[in-house]
């Protein structure tokens, strides 16, 4: 399926990227106008590529086209749109809202993979994090394989971990064996009787965290599923 | 009349095939007191404004650009109302009619 013009033929897919990015603009500079300092980190003359928080396809779409700009030599800015404003130490400390495209070079954990990682489990944003380190950096969402995120420290470039957003509302119902995370989660704005109550299709509660190892494996079960 | 100057002039990438929307702003302190946006297509490797709204000539207003750039249609927006509120009308504009006024413009440049 296409959609017309005279002389060139956009896809569908394009299409609606180009529908679902003028709506992401909207909601990042409605934003600007209410605090102009919004824009103060802003280079005046930026390409900018707009990565939406609850939005994977259209994260990973964007990504796409990032590369194809900094490939035509443009200085390319990432800029996350719509990041929780709520107090939460996991990510409000340092928040990190933009990028320089060529800055990303993501590095995997060093440390045994057999280490053991932290989740956290966010209710009002439906949103799950896992932590391969034991420390208060904040890392900024990069859209990864399927609905996920990797947590990128921009300084260290050091992958903390996961973000997965949509998480009881989506992920689960693709590959229930990651709801046992759920219930390990360190639980903020939830308690366990909601969580059991949110969880239908489950394996059984296991009680260790699960290693970095393992949740790499069910990150990558996670892609193929998606 | 001389031509606006904006602080900013960011240019947000909307697709993987060349499509943007440029924006620009002029700032007074902690206040946007101007803006423009311009849908822009990539044609023959060549950017091109498709359709540029503003505030200039005192009135809120989309201009329909030709492949030379030129202004071939004026839209009056809606005036009187806060600065935010007309970008949100522009941005609806844009979002209900850019696959027209995209198939125009190639149109017109055969």
């Amino acid at each position: 399926m296409t959609a017309q013009t005279a002389t060139i033929t956009l896809s569908d897919e394009t299409a609606t990227m180009i529908d679902a990015n003028l709506e992401l603009s909207r909601r990042f500079f409605a934003a600007a106008f209410d605090d102009p300092s919004l824009l103060d980190d802003l280079p005046a003359d930026a390409t900018v590529v707009l990565i939406p928080f609850d939005d994977p396809g259209l994260a990973r779409a964007n990504m796409v086209a990032a590369e194809r700009e900094a490939s035509l030599g443009k200085r390319v800015v990432l800029r996350i749109v719509g990041l929780p404003s709520t107090e939460r130490s996991e990510w409000d400390t340092n928040k990190v809202e933009q990028i320089q495209f060529t800055t990303l070079r993501p590095r995997w954990p060093d440390h045994a993979e057999s280490t053991h990682a932290a989740i956290h489990y966010f209710q009002d944003t439906d949103a799950l994090v896992i932590r391969f380190y034991d420390d208060d950096r904040t890392g900024a969402p990069v859209p990864w394989r399927g609905p996920t995120y990797l947590l990128v420290d921009i300084q260290s470039q050091d992958v903390l971990g996961y973000l997965l957003p949509n998480f009881v509302g989506s992920i689960v119902g693709a590959a229930p064996q990651l709801g046992s995370w759920l219930q390990q989660a360190k639980l903020h704005e939830q308690t366990p009787e909601r969580v059991r109550l949110l969880l239908h299709d489950v394996p059984e509660e296991t009680d260790s965290e699960p290693t970095v190892a393992g949740v790499r494996e069910g990150i990558g079960d996670l892609a193929l599923a998606g | 009349m001389p031509r606006v100057v904006y602080d900013t002039d960011y240019s947000i990438t909307l697709s993987t095939e060349g499509d943007y929307l440029r924006v620009g702003f002029i700032r007074d302190r902690m206040e946007i007191t101007e803006f423009r946006v311009q849908y822009e297509t990539t044609h023959d490797g060549r950017v091109h404004p498709v359709i540029r709204c503003d505030c200039a000539h005192g009135f809120p207003h989309c201009d329909i650009l030709d492949y030379d750039g030129h202004n071939i249609e004026k839209i009056r927006l809606p005036e009187d109302q806060p600065l935010k509120h007309v970008f949100d009308r522009v941005v609806d504009e844009l979002k209900a009619q850019w696959r027209t006024y995209r198939a125009a413009f190639m149109e017109r440049q055969q």
